[in-house]
């Protein structure tokens, strides 16, 4: 839960759009479709376990 | 004081970095969002629990109306979540999704109140 979460999805999303790009001008469209969709299965694998902590806490802390 | 700046200046250059996906690949932008979101909630959970201190105080001042109190917290974590999930939604674009989530968060939090609007009706068939 530090502020390295936030430049972690940026990178992924950097690096993500670059390959996207680079395999776009090179022809192949579905291998750029594919790259994006790994980069972003990668960056809800980090996240969801977060929101999950989240919910679990505020039911905890606020009694629901 | 310093760590409001300190939280402000974090979301504000949170934003930014997540306006860079804004064109290319929107769904990082709100990855962003919901990162920042969750790291402010961290921060504000902290000063939560001097909250609930006193609220415990606050409970043993006032003997009769333990519940009453713990259905105002409960009201306070639905509005949160709900609160949460339609700023999501509404960064995303997807206004219609956010209204049927507030929609929700009012229906369940009326739905919290009703033991307190019995308490009162029944108070006031006992006067009268």
């Amino acid at each position: 839960m530090e502020v390295s979460l936030i430049f972690k999805i940026a990178a992924v999303g950097i690096l993500v759009t670059l390959l996207g790009q680079v395999l776009k001008h090179s022809g192949r469209e579905e291998h750029a479709f594919l790259i994006s969709l790994a980069g972003l299965v990668l960056v809800l694998s980090w996240i969801v376990p977060y929101i999950y902590d989240l919910f679990q806490t505020i039911q905890a802390l606020f009694v629901l | 004081m310093t760590a409001v700046i300190k939280i402000g200046v974090l979301a504000v250059l949170g934003v930014l970095l997540a306006l860079q996906f804004k064109v290319q690949k929107p769904e990082y932008g709100i990855l962003i969002g919901m990162g920042i979101c969750i790291l402010i909630f961290g921060f504000v959970l902290g000063q939560l629990e001097l909250v609930l201190d006193k609220f415990e105080l606050l409970k043993r001042y006032l003997d009769g109306s333990g519940e009453y109190l713990t259905v105002l917290f409960k009201v306070i974590g639905i509005a949160y979540i709900c609160e949460f999930s339609a700023g999501l939604c509404k960064d995303a674009g997807y206004g219609a999704v956010s209204e049927q989530i507030e929609i929700l968060g009012k229906l369940s939090v009326i739905f919290a109140g009703l033991p307190i609007l019995f308490a009162v009706i029944e108070q006031i068939q006992s006067l009268a």
